[in-house]
């Protein structure tokens, strides 16, 4: 069973009486454990996609299902509910809540899954020593360089244990050295059982995918695969980069 | 997340902008300070009133004869008759000359004269500090004796024992047999201290004073003066054929017309301050605004990660309530601090500060906090996460 299935999936968007077609009718699958790279210029419809994918928009048509839970037609509270067990986005502006500390940041979306203080707060100080920031938990995002503060965001997209990362231009914000070194955090994390989309208008950056998919005036125009998805899945391991 | 931890978290957010946080909270501490400090005041003026009409003694009723008609007197003789009815335990009524002209030795002053007879001091709760009151006996043999109230002692002998002496009133020759004790001045204005008493009789002889004007009843129960003062009203229609020539009074009316009066000022100068009340709801439904604009970005990351619209209302309803909770709370304080330093500023006054209304008080200012809370909470629980995660 793969990861995501798109079929046929249309997006429009209406200024007064005219239609904007952004998404053309997207089909894709995305198997379990690989890690797709989505590139396209700006105004390509790369991001209407990922909200798709991320389950913050809805299709104008088409069927999307994630992780086998069929999402049309779901009401707001249930796409939250989704979003918050299945997806961990990580952002280009990295969008950690300014007041509170990094551990609080990783907590989040434990809070919002019910998990208790004390779990939720070992939970994430692990998954923080996990990405080589333990010692920094107590930091605002305010006292961290981007690179930490991206590490943070990943270990809260981690921290729910996601059957998907999501990441959005993940090293948009970042110098080119502490971009490769989060995009090398990634790849260990598709090494270690994760499946990743990530989107991006940089071809380069997405060349680090197993799979490269162009899109372009919201339809995919090229479908090129750089190494073969794990044959089989390996159970989701613990990642400790040193 | 529990209710502390959602507490906790809406106290981090409002401190870490104190500022505007206490000028948002400034409407609602003016709000309940001012309604605690005022009900202080006007309970604190209302037991003032009742201490007042304690000494008088609730079962006092007080009739006044309006009409001057030989149609409207009263017979001293078939008064007396009455009072033996079983609803009243005396009468005393009472005919008074004010601004009577009295000498003694050298010192003039002039004074109101009571005339009336030995219930008096009873019914109107004075007692006696040397000599005595007027008996049955100086009634009956039209004695010209006096009883002067403690002033008037005061002013005409000074530190002297007036018993024993004689003072002219109005060209009358009068001895004196008591005085009375310091009462201080009643509610209803006529003080015992400032008076001279004399037998009803000899009164109306030597200054023409005519018929009774004034009947001071005091009620054999003091549960059931309204009995007392039914019969004493049928009585007096029946003698009159008229209801229109006096005017009967008794000292619970009194109380409550003016507790009434105090009490509805009270209630008036109260319901601005709740005007304050809902101002400072305003105000703080116009800082939720702001405050949810500003983090629409917030909002679109927490509901990303997976808050539900129900997580994003609460959050931000228990901040609006936090708001105007510790806003009440430190209203409270203020009430309750300024009630208690009020009496020092206004000496006349005294303040009795009610636990239930402050309790209230804070309360409602929760209560305003979570209605003015709620149409910005809303709306930023119904902000899509798209467009709420797109703005910078």
């Amino acid at each position: 069973m793969d990861m995501i299935v798109l079929q046929d999936v249309k997006k429009m968007y209406y200024r007064g009486s005219e239609e904007l077609p952004i998404l053309k009718g997207i089909s894709l699958n995305v198997a379990k454990g690989d890690f797709v790279g989505i590139v396209g210029p700006s105004g390509s419809g790369k991001s209407t996609l990922m909200n798709m994918i991320g389950l913050l928009d809805v299709p104008t048509s088409g069927t999307y299902t994630l992780d086998g839970v069929e999402t049309e037609r779901m009401k707001e509270d249930r796409l939250a509910e989704l979003r918050n067990r299945k997806i961990g986005f990580i952002f280009q502006q990295f969008n950690l809540l300014p007041r509170l500390t990094a551990v609080e940041n990783v907590e989040l979306p434990l809070i919002y899954a019910g998990v208790s203080k004390k779990a939720r707060r070992e939970q994430a100080l692990a998954v923080l020593e996990s990405l080589g920031m333990s010692g920094r938990g107590g930091h605002k995002p305010s006292e961290l360089s981007g690179g930490q503060q991206q590490r943070v965001a990943i270990a809260r997209a981690l921290a729910g244990s996601p059957s998907l990362l999501l990441a959005d231009e993940p090293t948009g914000a970042l110098d080119t050295k502490t971009g490769a070194e989060v995009l090398e955090l990634m790849m260990q994390l598709n090494e270690a059982g994760n499946t990743i989309v990530l989107i991006t208008h940089d071809l380069q950056i997405a060349a680090n995918a197993r799979r490269v998919i162009s899109i372009r005036d919201g339809n995919i125009v090229s479908d090129e695969r750089n190494s073969p998805p794990p044959a089989a899945v390996p159970a989701r391991q613990e990642v400790v980069i040193a | 997340m529990n209710v502390l931890e959602l507490f906790g978290m809406a106290m981090r957010t409002v401190i870490s902008n104190p500022l505007r946080t206490i000028l948002t909270m400034l409407g609602v501490i003016i709000g309940v300070a001012s309604v605690i400090t005022l009900v202080a005041i006007g309970q604190g003026t209302a037991a003032q009133i009742e201490k007042q009409y304690e000494g008088l003694g609730t079962n006092l009723i007080v009739v006044n004869l309006l009409g001057n008609g030989r149609a409207q007197q009263l017979d001293y003789n078939e008064l007396m008759q009455i009072e033996n009815l079983p609803e009243f335990a005396a009468f005393a009524p009472t005919i008074n000359k004010s601004g009577a002209n009295v000498k003694y030795d050298r010192t003039k002053n002039t004074y109101t004269v009571v005339g009336t007879n030995d219930r008096y001091l009873d019914v109107m709760k004075a007692e006696m500090e040397t000599g005595r009151f007027i008996t049955e006996a100086d009634l009956e043999n039209r004695s010209q004796v006096a009883i002067v109230g403690s002033t008037v002692a005061e002013d005409l002998f000074g530190s002297l024992n007036p018993v024993g002496e004689e003072i002219n009133i109005d060209g009358f020759v009068y001895t004196i047999v008591g005085k009375t004790k310091t009462k201080g001045s009643n509610s209803t204005g006529s003080s015992v201290d400032n008076s001279i008493f004399l037998p009803l009789v000899s009164a109306q002889r030597d200054f023409k004073l005519g018929s009774i004007r004034t009947l001071n009843i005091e009620a054999a129960d003091k549960n059931n003066i309204a009995a007392a003062q039914s019969t004493i009203e049928a009585y007096l229609t029946n003698k009159f054929k008229s209801s229109d020539g006096y005017r009967v009074v008794n000292q619970d009316e009194l109380m409550n017309a003016r507790k009434e009066a105090s009490t509805s000022l009270t209630n008036q100068l109260i319901s601005v301050a709740c005007i304050s009340l809902l101002v400072g709801g305003i105000g703080i439904m116009n800082i939720m605004m702001v405050t949810v604009s500003e983090r629409t970005r917030e909002i679109g990351i927490r509901k990303s990660i997976g808050a539900k619209r129900r997580n994003i209302l609460i959050q931000f309803l228990v901040e609006a309530s936090v708001i105007s909770g510790l806003g009440g709370l430190i209203g409270l304080l203020g009430g309750v601090a300024l009630a208690i330093a009020w009496p020092h500023f206004n000496p006349s006054q005294t303040t009795k500060i009610s636990m239930d209304v402050g309790l209230y008080a804070f309360l409602f200012s929760v209560l305003v906090g979570v209605i003015f809370g709620l149409y910005p909470a809303n709306k930023a629980s119904k902000l899509r996460p798209i467009d709420a995660l797109r703005t910078d």
